[in-house]
């Protein structure tokens, strides 16, 4: 699909061309719905926030001011709306015996060696981002997935900048920690 | 641009690339922009039913208005408001008569006029009600 300029499709849409927000919707949504499933953790609440936050997007397009990106502005309504949706929600914290040690099936025929080694490595992502704050998980989400500078991170999260570093730098050694442990466990178990 | 030594130095990079996001799940674009326009035909109908309802409003507000104006203008003035409205209407050039439009002024109404009058009123007033109530949108 050929997209133009953010700024060209929301003046069409501010002009009453109502379609011209799928264009809009199609450019982000793997970003929004990526966001909102690292933060919230499963495909049904990351697909309701992603949505919700599109729509808030819609409904509010008259009052963007067009100072920051657009995306960012996305991001920040799908951050705010996943981290909301998270405390209310507020699940039991998972422990390490949580992570399913046989998640991947290395000895099947349907995924190559290299495809099930990948499929490992996210399940591993995806449980140790679950061990950690849903502040930290967006975080690390938006500096890894989407290689966003920390100044366009404080601006969507409202973080300072000194204090991204800070917290970035906990959740790193966290995840890693979690990740050692658990490779460690699933050696033992596949041994 | 992929800076190579902020991957060999971060071991989480071994982890997360660009490349692992997760996908929206197909239909999605199209599952937004169905319930965008929904809420948009809502709104409009919304408006619509504004405007709807503002006619009735201004017809129960001048059917106010004129029954208390009936209450508070003094009788023995009456004649006197009616000669000034009367005088000012040869300066129209009307097509109709003067003498057609004098009768108007001399007609005498039964006395149980008003009360239909008032029934009306009421039966507008609960009217209005009774669609509020059970024509609520959805």
């Amino acid at each position: 699909m050929d997209y133009k300029g953010d700024i060209f499709y929301i003046n069409q849409v501010l002009e009453g061309r109502v379609n011209a927000f799928s264009y809009l919707v199609d450019k982000h949504k793997d970003s929004a719905f990526n966001l909102a499933f690292r933060i919230c953790g499963n495909h049904e609440e990351a697909e309701e926030i992603a949505q919700d936050a599109f729509l808030k997007v819609y409904k509010s397009l008259k009052g963007f001011k067009m100072k920051s990106s657009f995306s960012t502005w996305l991001y920040r309504i799908v951050y705010n709306t996943a981290i909301s949706m998270v405390r209310t929600r507020k699940k039991g914290i998972l422990s390490l015996e949580d992570f399913p040690v046989n998640i991947v099936d290395f000895s099947g025929d349907n995924f190559s060696e290299e495809e099930a080694e990948k499929e490992y490595r996210n399940s591993l992502i995806n449980f140790a981002l679950q061990k950690i704050t849903e502040e930290e998980r967006g975080l690390i989400t938006l500096y890894y997935y989407d290689e966003l500078k920390s100044e366009e991170i404080s601006e969507i999260t409202g973080i300072s900048k000194s204090n991204i570093k800070v917290k970035l730098f906990r959740a790193r050694q966290r995840m890693i920690t979690i990740i050692e442990k658990t490779e460690k466990k699933n050696l033992i178990y596949h041994d | 641009m992929i800076n190579q030594g902020k991957y060999n130095d971060d071991p989480l990079r071994q982890y997360i690339s660009p490349g692992n996001r997760v996908q929206a799940p197909e239909g999605f674009t199209s599952k937004i922009m169905s319930r965008i326009q929904v809420k948009t035909e809502s709104i409009e109908q919304r408006s619509k039913f504004h405007v709807k309802s503002w006619v009735p409003i201004i017809s129960i507000l001048v059917t106010t208005v004129l029954i208390v104006t009936a209450f508070l203008i003094p009788h023995s003035e009456t004649g006197s408001i009616i000669q000034k409205v009367i005088s000012y209407l040869p300066e129209l050039n009307l097509s109709i008569s003067m003498d057609k439009i004098n009768s108007l002024f001399t007609l005498v109404l039964p006395g149980w006029f008003s009360y239909i009058l008032i029934s009306i009123f009421i039966l507008v007033l609960l009217d209005r009600a009774f669609i509020s109530i059970f024509h609520r949108e959805k």
